[in-house]
């Protein structure tokens, strides 16, 4: 049997704003298998952020479970938590907020290995920052050098260190390489594949990106509106988009190769609100195949093995 | 026959004079851009690419900037020793910029039909009626509905509000525009529709336009001739072909086999190694030597541009060395 290290299901997550209820996530349910990688992806304000948060409870779900290795992470006490975080980490998308300014790179690694009393003697504290210094490839001068004197692509580095400082099994990676050139966003992306491999690690990926999410993962979720549209593995998604928003997300991506001119699908309108959305596919608004069918919320179903799909018109439309 | 040409740019410096030391923003930039064509200015942070285009609109502020030339001219037109009103009539009309940022570019207090209108007003002998009509027709023709004339910028979401950058940018039908990473603050979806928004446009209108980008890959969908800066200075420059199938510059290479490749997606990423160098402390030879997996002694001097065909050239001296190529393969 697959080796599940993360289960969820049915997470919701709703906000209260001053006209009403803003569905965040709107029960999502998806499990991971130890050392894989999901990537998951979806334009500004569809929920992939807050289903990373979530998950990790660093905002409490409005409802579901998170399974991490058996356990539910949404029932632990305080003092559970704490120990079970260990396990867990995030890695932001901002290395220019996320880090404190008044800390050296030292201090700032050391920080989760001091607040969890894992190391207490100076000595071998310090040995340990530097191993992890050395591990996320930081060079060992600029163990007390300050955030602002480094690049964004250091920044990151120490991010990622602060993460893996209490050997996690788990990582949430929230953008991490957007606010990257290219040049630096691929030393990251190969630093954090290079730890996978080494540690066992399991990823979330979380991305607007796709064909970074691509490069990354095994498989990907695609959420619209806090759900999640379409789930498959990395390979087949690409190959055989069954969702009409996946299609449209894929056509819309600039490919830098001049042999690749595709036809571009482009879809209608915005992102409608998520403020008490109504009882109907979310998508129903810009879909190009919108019928009075989908006026109900479609259920994700497994349509081909590993292959997920949310449309209420997948038969009809003969996209299998 | 001499080309037509709506920029001719020379040897275009800019630096920043700080407390803390020179900034050479820019080196030493000639572009030329014929009537119609648009040119992808392609390069990461901090290469000179907005600092080059505001320097085209006199935008750079004096002081901290300095900016010298020996040729800017516009249609023909000097803008370097433009008087203030001149400069007034020139931007706007004759050249306009869409920024980055479209949360910011657009005034609070005004309906986005009145800012629009402002831009005609000022360079067109209309009435106010008149140049709210015609404002309305450019809100309509980038696909905003008339009746939101009269709303106010934080009533759009961002994608709308880029397009109504757009109007304003196009109101007067300007011979040259200049969109500073147009996309960059958009959901791709929205990306795709106002790429596909400024194509048709800029078919339209036959419009000028330099694209600023930090992504190949919208240059292929937009543009037809690519020019690669890096520290200040344009290190390949040609046609889409030239420079996306026929990659001369191992600096254009590092970039390709950074991004990752939808189709291969087992390769390893290869990165460019190291970063960017000071640009308060620039390198006297080739800025890119020190992360160049090319490198040699002869980088370590001043370069000196080389064409390789009639459309193509590079900033690279390794094409001294008998037989030098880079990795990537030329394709058809």
């Amino acid at each position: 049997m697959a080796d599940v290290i993360l289960e969820v299901k049915d997470l919701k997550k709703y906000f209260k704003t001053k006209s009403g209820m803003l569905h965040a996530v709107d029960g999502i349910s998806f499990s991971i298998e130890r050392g894989k990688t999901l990537g998951l992806v979806g334009e500004s304000g569809c929920g992939k952020s807050t289903t990373g948060r979530a998950i990790l409870r660093l905002i409490e779900p409005t409802a579901g479970q998170v399974l991490f290795e058996g356990k539910d992470v949404s029932k632990l006490s305080r003092h559970q938590l704490r120990l079970a975080r260990k396990d867990m980490q995030l890695i932001f998308q901002d290395p220019f907020s996320s880090l404190d300014p008044r800390k050296t790179v030292a201090q700032l690694i050391a920080e989760p290995i001091v607040v969890n009393r894992i190391i207490t003697d100076k000595k071998k504290l310090d040995e340990r920052v530097a191993e992890l210094m050395y591990t996320v490839g930081l060079a060992p001068r600029l163990f007390n050098s300050y955030p602002h004197e480094l690049d964004g692509g250091r920044r990151q580095r120490i991010g990622i260190a602060r993460a893996l400082a209490l050997e996690p099994k788990f990582i949430v990676c929230d953008e991490p390489v957007s606010a990257l050139d290219v040049s630096i966003q691929a030393q990251i992306l190969n630093l954090l594949k290079e730890l996978q491999q080494d540690m066992g690690l399991t990823y979330i990926f979380i991305t607007h990106d796709l064909s970074v999410v691509n490069h990354f993962s095994d498989d990907i979720a695609v959420m619209y509106l806090g759900q999640i549209v379409e789930k498959a593995p990395s390979v087949e998604l690409f190959d055989h988009p069954l969702h009409p928003y996946t299609e449209a997300l894929l056509s819309a991506i600039p490919i830098p190769d001049l042999s690749e001119r595709r036809e571009r699908i482009l879809i209608k309108g915005e992102i409608t609100s998520p403020i008490n959305p109504p009882d109907e596919c979310r998508f129903y608004k810009r879909c190009n195949y919108a019928t009075d069918a989908c006026r109900k919320n479609p259920q994700l179903r497994e349509v081909k093995p590993g292959h997920f799909v949310a449309c209420n018109r997948l038969e009809e439309l003969n996209r299998l | 026959m001499d080309k037509d040409l709506i920029l001719d740019l020379k040897n275009l410096v800019v630096r920043f004079e700080t407390e803390d030391g020179i900034v050479h923003a820019v080196n030493g930039i000639d572009l030329e851009i014929e009537r119609g064509h648009a040119i992808g200015l392609v390069g990461e942070t901090g290469a000179g690419k907005t600092t080059t285009a505001l320097s085209l609109l006199r935008l750079v502020p004096k002081p901290p900037g300095v900016v010298e030339c020996s040729k800017m001219e516009l249609d023909g037109k000097d803008v370097l020793n433009m008087s203030v009103r001149e400069l007034e009539q020139t931007r706007g009309k004759d050249i306009s910029m869409i920024f980055q940022d479209p949360m910011t570019a657009l005034n609070p207090v005004f309906s986005v039909g009145e800012q629009i209108a402002e831009a005609i007003l000022l360079h067109e002998n209309v009435s106010k009626a008149e140049s709210m009509k015609r404002a309305i027709g450019m809100l309509e023709l980038v696909g905003i509905p008339a009746e939101r004339a009269y709303d106010f910028p934080h009533e759009f979401s961002g994608g709308m509000k880029q397009r109504v950058v757009i109007a304003i940018a196009l109101a007067c039908h300007p011979q040259l525009l200049i969109a500073d990473e147009p996309t960059t603050a958009l959901d791709v979806t929205i990306q795709a529709q106002v790429l596909d928004l400024m194509r048709r446009l800029r078919e339209q209108y036959k419009t000028s336009l330099i694209m600023i980008t930090h992504d190949l890959g919208i240059v292929a969908e937009i543009c037809d001739e690519v020019a690669v800066m890096y520290a200040g200075k344009i290190i390949e420059r040609g046609t889409l072909q030239d420079v996306f199938n026929r990659t001369k510059h191992p600096y254009t290479e590092g970039l390709f086999n950074s991004i990752p490749n939808i189709n291969d997606r087992k390769a390893m990423l290869t990165p460019i190694k190291g970063m960017m160098p000071d640009p308060t402390n620039l390198p006297e030879g080739c800025a890119f030597e020190p992360r160049c997996p090319y490198a040699g002694e002869d980088c370590k001097r001043p370069q000196a541009k080389r064409d390789i065909s009639e459309t193509h050239s590079v900033l690279c001296c390794a094409y001294d060395r008998p037989g030098f190529h880079i990795d990537r393969k030329e394709r058809s």
